[in-house]
């Protein structure tokens, strides 16, 4: 009977084909899966940008609005719309204000006060606006600063002071 | 090492670096469309960007109009003179009911468009509607 010795190569072939194999596959999928992150990542930020689009306009809208029909309500802080407000706004015209939709953008009007007077010369209003999630678009909050000037204050511009959360 | 072995494992090897290839000609071709819609999208928001900044500058321009609807035409008028950036589409249409200025910028394949409204009045180009008198009591 003879013995035959197994060659010390015998079988290294097939492990190592498959490890490679798997290095392969395994880098391909990485590349895949980054990219993809990548794409989530972008689809997200211009989520991002279409609220902050939606809600801006919504603003737009909004003070358009009040200038345009109901203009004591530019100086008056949210809270007093139902009593001092309805000279120039009634209930149904003021719940229109609070809640509305500009663009297709369902929005919620939170607050409207006049902001702490860093200079009493130039009076500035604070209004936040807030939107539902929709289908493709998450939901969040913005506040924008109107800057008032004269006797009676007339408006002088609309500045975004940027998103305070996002819902998705 | 027998003959079959040495098949076996190249045709192994031979399977996953086709998959492999494949796999990263099918990333590297999404990677680059990716890479061009989001070049286009940052234009699209440069773009919104300065639009609102020449708004604002011909807003400061403007004297205030109780005409509010044609301090809707001139703003439209100055954005519509504008050029538009390469690869982008722009419409721009003045809605009666504000009046807002919307703003609609595209692009090919970048789907859904950007859209933004401006109005006159918030941008203090609107004499505001006279009060009505509070009755006295």
């Amino acid at each position: 009977m003879v013995l035959r010795r197994p060659c010390p190569a015998n079988g290294f072939a097939l492990p190592l084909a498959i490890a490679a194999a798997l290095v392969l596959l395994l880098a391909s999928l990485a590349s895949q899966s980054a990219l993809h992150q990548a794409r989530l990542r972008n689809a997200a930020a211009l989520g991002e940008r279409q609220l902050e689009d939606g809600l801006a306009s919504a603003a737009h809208g909004l003070v358009a609005q009040v200038v345009a029909r109901h203009p004591c309500l530019l100086t008056l802080p949210l809270e007093h719309w139902p009593q001092a407000g309805s000279a120039c706004a009634d209930a149904v015209q003021q719940a229109a204000l609070r809640e509305g939709q500009v663009a297709a953008l369902p929005y919620r009007l939170l607050s409207w006060q006049l902001a702490p007077a860093t200079e009493p010369a130039l009076p500035s209003l604070h209004l936040e606006l807030a939107s539902r999630a929709t289908a493709g678009a998450p939901g969040g909050r913005a506040v924008f600063a109107l800057d008032l000037h004269g006797d009676p204050p007339r408006v002088r511009g609309l500045r975004e002071l940027g998103l305070r959360g996002t819902r998705p | 090492m027998s003959l079959t072995e040495v098949l076996v494992a190249s045709c192994l090897l031979l399977g996953a670096l086709s998959g492999s290839l494949q796999l990263w000609a099918f990333t590297v071709g999404m990677g680059s469309e990716e890479e061009r819609r989001q070049l286009l999208r940052e234009r699209v928001e440069a773009e919104l960007i300065g639009s609102e900044a020449r708004l604002r500058l011909l807003s400061r321009a403007l004297p205030p109009s109780g005409d509010c609807h044609a301090q809707g035409h001139s703003l439209q008028a100055a954005l519509a003179a504008s050029p538009v950036p390469e690869g982008l589409r722009r419409q721009l249409r003045l809605q009666d009911e504000g009046p807002l200025l919307e703003v609609s910028l595209d692009a090919e394949g970048l789907g859904e468009p950007r859209q933004r409204l401006w109005s006159p009045a918030a941008l203090g180009l609107c004499a505001p509607a006279a009060a009505p008198a509070v009755p006295e009591s």
